[in-house]
């Protein structure tokens, strides 16, 4: 028996037809909650491997698309376990909410390289092309684990910092009181407990659907570009964007406040912001502008440093360096003005590019695309932009709540604390903390147990 | 030193505390010939700390023991003195019987088992040395008296003797624990082996003469109306003989401990090994819970035939005359007669991670090793992997392979599996929060769930296995029963449904039904259920709370059999993970140190995430041939 798992299988970009895979015990009726043929039979119903065309309603009723369905049962599909197929329209933001329908259907996102483990598992995988696809794999794998936390954006992650925080005080009550329960430790206040879960359910639930509203595929990632006055970064703007949306000139200080301008690459929206040069200057009005592009650099997911490649490395042009340590930003090095002659070394990793022959435009535009296409960068603010983490925050979510309304109704409370240890344990999959320990360092940290 | 060939045996224990006991019982019964060495023969079965057994999450492992055919639940029930459960409100989950042992009795009992088992020899001897031949393999063990024996398994269940060393303020003494000797020299041929060793510290409070006391002042605590006993095959319940007293430190008992704190060994260095969290000694608590103006104590009866008692709660290593002062201060203590000062012990260990889930050494085929020596604290942690390297160390000796449990199946097998994956940095202790699948390994349904585990193993009695069938059978026709008697809506049942807070019934209803709603239980229903057999009160608390729990139960089922699925792949002992280029660093360094024995354990490895397990199982199979 395994649980039903679902993700997309062809790549996160726009493209004419994106498929979204189901793979477990019941992957059919599962697709029989979402997908309506119209026929009017069910797609659980039908014979194996037939296209049946129909649409997909969400539980409102409402119509997302008309596509087609397939169901694959064990052994002989992808996976070796019950698959479905559902072949949709290729537009990022339907690939997303149908992904989360599913989920709410009961599903739960693959975790990285699951549909290949499963496949593997089950003997069904080719083994020709199984050594790619592990090359493939660890590289994600290097990228994966450097720290789960790192890649959240500021905000989401003192969030939930302070989820789990507040989880782990009641966890570890329980424990404490359950496994030294001669040693005074204070009975957990039930009603407090029951509506301290409810809160915590309630924000996880918002966070968790701040992925469904779309923002990570409507809005874009932020990208500040930043560096010292008259560097190249408007220019550079206009290039990637192919439009004068920023004004010009080789006056330093021109751009006084910041310019967005929004740019498709590989089909993930890139939300590109031109500051103003950094620079000390008494000029209120680029003073404030100044500030703003901090502003802007700190709610980024990357930063492109702009250095003027004609002149010389000046003390003061490491700012925006230093900007995306301090944010924890991914850092992208661009030297412009290659069409004149180079007063500086190339640093390791730079893109070198004029913006006035577009050498080097196109070297930069995949160097984007590869850190969009990581799912590495993040955009600003308090908003998941991860599929597995919207649906692991969910899942955390529905325990908190569980575990509430099991204090409510007054079951006894090793089983509340089963439940508030799942929704740490869902939250820990985000901030990639191990809870078990964490749990421990609590009880011995608050309470005085022990003989 | 001159040796002599003392003669051959199959498996030699060293050692004869809890994990000792069980072991050689196990290896014996099993039909190995066996050894079993103790550096004191009248201290078999010791309980140098706490006189008592169980426990949240040890009274399960108790419970497992049992079912598996070990002798530690019987000894109990035939010596201790009270008995209590714990956690009653709380859940069936949690629900562990906790009892105080008559310690000189226990001891008896267990030197006796041992002394009348086949294929058993107790004797009391030091090893100083394990033997290996060409291979590597353990082929002998030596006394320090020169006997040298042929031996084919050791396992070592050395507790705090091996290197042990105790420390009163500013006196410390080679010594093994009550004043016995320390096991000196096997440290030095362990090291010689490979064994990888460090140093653990434990302590131990004061025991104090009971006609000194005036517990007048103390709160009795009294053991239970109905006693649960720990064996399955206890039919009469042992009876309370005995109770316990609760008292509190005061601000004078703190002041002195303040006062004194510079002249504890913890503080100013002199105790260099590492301690459990789970004792910390009065001083630690001090320090670290400087706000709490009292601790409670409990002074518990070590036995019968004594008036020493056992004050929990106030271990330290102070000096002698500290714990004096600190001790009269206690109400009831002004006059107290100490009969034991507190001491602190070190002891060398291994580190678990060199162990294999079968308790053998990796490193050194034929060694094994069971108890404080692979560094855990408490006799039921102690006892369980007695047992399972008894009954492995006599498999291996027959030619089967080892038996391990998994984390769904057991706490036995979830104590050993965070021992040999996940290591420890001190003493580990026992928990019900140890166990991500604690509403499955409960301690009332410990013979049912480890049924095919005892048959497999072939330890238990065959009336012990009878009685579990039974058990099981009588277990699962009342379950039935219940889902399939429906009670049709009365005034009655809805009157005691309202009474209750639940919502009245409409319709015909099942007794399983409402047997699952929050606020109902087993006994409630009886006047609406005349039909009801009469079932021993275990029978009865297993099905309510298979029937209660349901869904919580069949989603942890659900992941135990997703666990056992990566559990059944083994990986081969022989992979060269350094060759494994589409590993990371990390988790080749990993894999290659603790060398997992399945997916499921390298899946539980700290820093080892999903890609990477994906990664290894995909090269694995390309590079099978």
């Amino acid at each position: 028996m395994s649980d039903l798992i679902v993700a997309a299988a062809t790549p996160p970009v726009t493209g004419a037809i994106a498929i979204i895979r189901i793979s477990g015990d019941g992957a059919a009726e599962l697709a029989d909650r979402v997908f309506f043929p119209f026929s009017g039979e069910k797609l659980s119903a039908l014979p194996a491997r037939y296209a049946a065309y129909g649409e997909i309603r969400d539980f409102s009723g409402t119509v997302l698309d008309r596509c087609l369905g397939l169901k694959f049962p064990a052994p002989a599909s992808y996976t070796g376990e019950d698959c479905a197929e559902l072949q949709i329209h290729g537009g990022l933001t339907l690939v997303n909410r149908v992904l989360s329908l599913c989920c709410e259907a009961g599903a739960r996102m693959a975790a990285p390289g699951e549909f290949t483990r499963r496949a593997f598992l089950n003997g069904k995988l080719d083994l020709t092309g199984a050594e790619a696809v592990a090359d493939l794999i660890s590289a994600e794998s290097a990228e994966g684990v450097k720290n789960a936390a790192a890649q959240l954006s500021g905000s989401l992650k003192r969030t939930l910092e302070g989820v789990t925080d507040r989880l782990l005080d009641l966890t570890s009550h329980f424990a404490a009181y359950i496994d030294y329960t001669e040693e005074g430790v204070e009975p957990p206040d039930l009603g407090d407990s029951e509506g301290q879960l409810r809160d915590i359910a309630d924000k996880l639930s918002s966070l968790s659907d701040s992925f469904s509203s779309g923002r990570y595929f409507g809005e874009g990632v932020r990208a500040a570009i930043l560096g010292k006055p008259n560097a190249g970064k408007s220019s550079l703007l206009n290039a990637l964007v192919g439009t004068d949306r920023a004004i010009v000139t080789n006056i330093p200080g021109t751009t006084r406040d910041t310019i967005e301008a929004t740019v498709s690459i590989n089909g993930a929206l890139l939300r590109l912001i031109d500051t103003a040069g950094l620079r000390t200057t008494d000029d209120l009005a680029e003073r404030l502008g100044v500030e703003r592009s901090v502003e802007a650099a700190s709610s980024s997911s990357i930063i492109i440093a702009v250095f003027d490649g004609s002149l010389p490395p000046s003390p003061d042009e490491d700012e925006p360096v230093r900007l995306a340590e301090k944010t924890g930003a991914h850092l992208v090095k661009v030297i412009c003005k290659a069409d004149l002659p180079l007063a500086r070394e190339i640093p390791h990793g730079a893109t070198v590019l004029s913006t006035v022959t577009g050498e080097g435009i196109d070297a930069l535009r995949s160097r984007l695309g590869e850190l969009l296409g990581l799912g590495s960068v993040t955009p600003d603010g308090s908003l998941v932009t991860n599929r597995r983490q919207a649906d692991a925050l969910r899942r955390g979510a529905d325990f908190a709540r569980r575990a509430a309304d099991t204090l409510a109704c007054g079951l006894t409370p090793d089983i509340a604390w089963v439940d508030t240890e799942a929704a740490l344990s869902a939250v820990g999959e985000v901030t990639g903390r191990s809870v078990s320990e964490d749990v421990l360092d609590r009880i011995f940290q608050r309470f005085c147990v022990g003989k | 030193m001159t040796t002599y060939p003392a003669g051959r045996a199959d498996v030699a224990v060293i050692g004869a505390g809890h994990a000792g006991i069980e072991a050689a019982l196990a290896s014996a019964r099993l039909g190995a010939d066996t050894l079993c060495f103790t550096i004191n023969l009248d201290a078999v079965g010791n309980m140098p700390c706490n006189p008592a057994i169980g426990g949240p999450g040890k009274s399960q492992l108790v419970r497992e023991i049992d079912a598996l055919g070990g002798e530690m639940a019987r000894a109990a029930d035939a010596c201790c003195i009270q008995y209590r459960m714990l956690n009653t409100g709380k859940g069936p989950a949690v629900r562990s019987i906790r009892a105080q042992a008559d310690r000189r009795k226990y001891q008896q009992y267990m030197k006796h088992t041992l002394e009348t088992c086949p294929n058993l020899r107790l004797i009391q001897a030091e090893i100083v040395s394990v033997g290996t031949d060409e291979n590597g393999h353990v082929c002998s063990v030596t006394t320090a008296t020169g006997a040298t024996w042929d031996v084919k398994s050791v396992i070592i269940a050395t507790g705090t003797f091996l290197g042990g060393r105790i420390i009163i303020g500013d006196y410390t003494k080679d010594s093994g624990p009550d004043g016995m000797f320390a096991a000196g020299e096997l440290t030095g041929c362990l090291e010689a082996l490979g064994v990888p060793l460090r140093r653990f510290k434990t302590g131990t409070p004061p025991r104090v003469n009971r006609l000194s006391l005036d517990l007048s002042k103390a709160e009795p605590q009294l053991g239970d109306e109905t006693v649960v006993p720990f064996s399955f095959s206890t039919e009469t319940p042992p009876e309370n003989r005995e109770q316990c007293y609760l008292i509190y430190t005061n601000s004078e008992t703190h002041r002195i401990i303040r006062e004194n704190l510079h002249r504890s060994p913890l503080f100013s260095g002199v105790i260099k090994g590492v301690g459990p969290r789970y004792c910390p000694s009065i001083e630690d608590k001090l320090v670290r819970f400087a706000d709490k103006d009292r601790h409670q104590l409990f002074v518990e009866p070590t036995g019968l035939g004594t008036e020493e008692m056992y004050v929990q709660g106030l271990s330290s290593s102070l000096p002698e005359e500290v714990q004096m002062q600190f001790l009269r201060t206690l109400p009831g203590f002004e006059n107290a007669h100490a009969m034991r000062s507190a001491y602190a012990i070190e002891y060398d260990c291994v580190d678990p991670l060199a162990l294999k889930p079968s308790l053998e050494l990796k490193t050194v085929p034929g060694l094994y090793g069971a108890g404080q020596f692979n560094g855990t604290s408490g006799y039921e942690e102690a006892a369980a992997q007695g047992l399972m390297a008894g009954i492995n160390a006599a498999r291996a000796i027959l030619g089967l392979e080892p038996v391990v449990l998994s984390r769904g199946e057991a706490y036995i097998g979830t104590l050993i599996d965070d021992l040999v994956t996940k290591g420890t940095n001190e003493p580990y202790r026992m928990m019900t929060s140890r166990s991500e699948y604690r509403l499955t390994l409960r301690q009332d349904n410990a013979d049912i769930r480890l049924l095919p585990r005892t048959l497999q193993i072939g330890l238990a009695r065959p009336e012990d296995i009878a009685r579990t069938q039974a058990r099981q059978a009588k277990a699962e026709a009342e379950a039935q029963r219940l889902e399939h008697t429906h009670l049709s809506p009365s005034e009655k049942l809805n009157a005691f449904l309202e009474s209750i807070g639940e919502t009245p019934v409409t319709t015909g209803v099942s007794l399983a039904a409402l047997l699952r709603r929050p606020k109902t239980d087993y006994e409630m229903l009886a006047p609406f259920d005349p039909k009801r057999p009469d079932l021993d009160p275990g029978t009865r608390s297993l099905v309510e709370t298979n029937i209660k729990y349901a869904g919580y139960i069949k989603c942890e089922q659900d992941k135990i059999e997703q666990m056992r699925r990566l559990e059944a792949r083994v990986l081969p002992d022989d992979i060269d993970y350094n060759a494994i280029p589409v590993l990371r660093l990390e988790a080749r360094q990993k894999f290659d140190k603790i060398r997992p024995r399945s997916v499921g354990q390298a899946s539980r490895i700290s820093g080892v995430s999903p890609a990477d397990m994906t990664a290894l199982i995909i090269w694995l199979d390309t590079n099978k041939k």
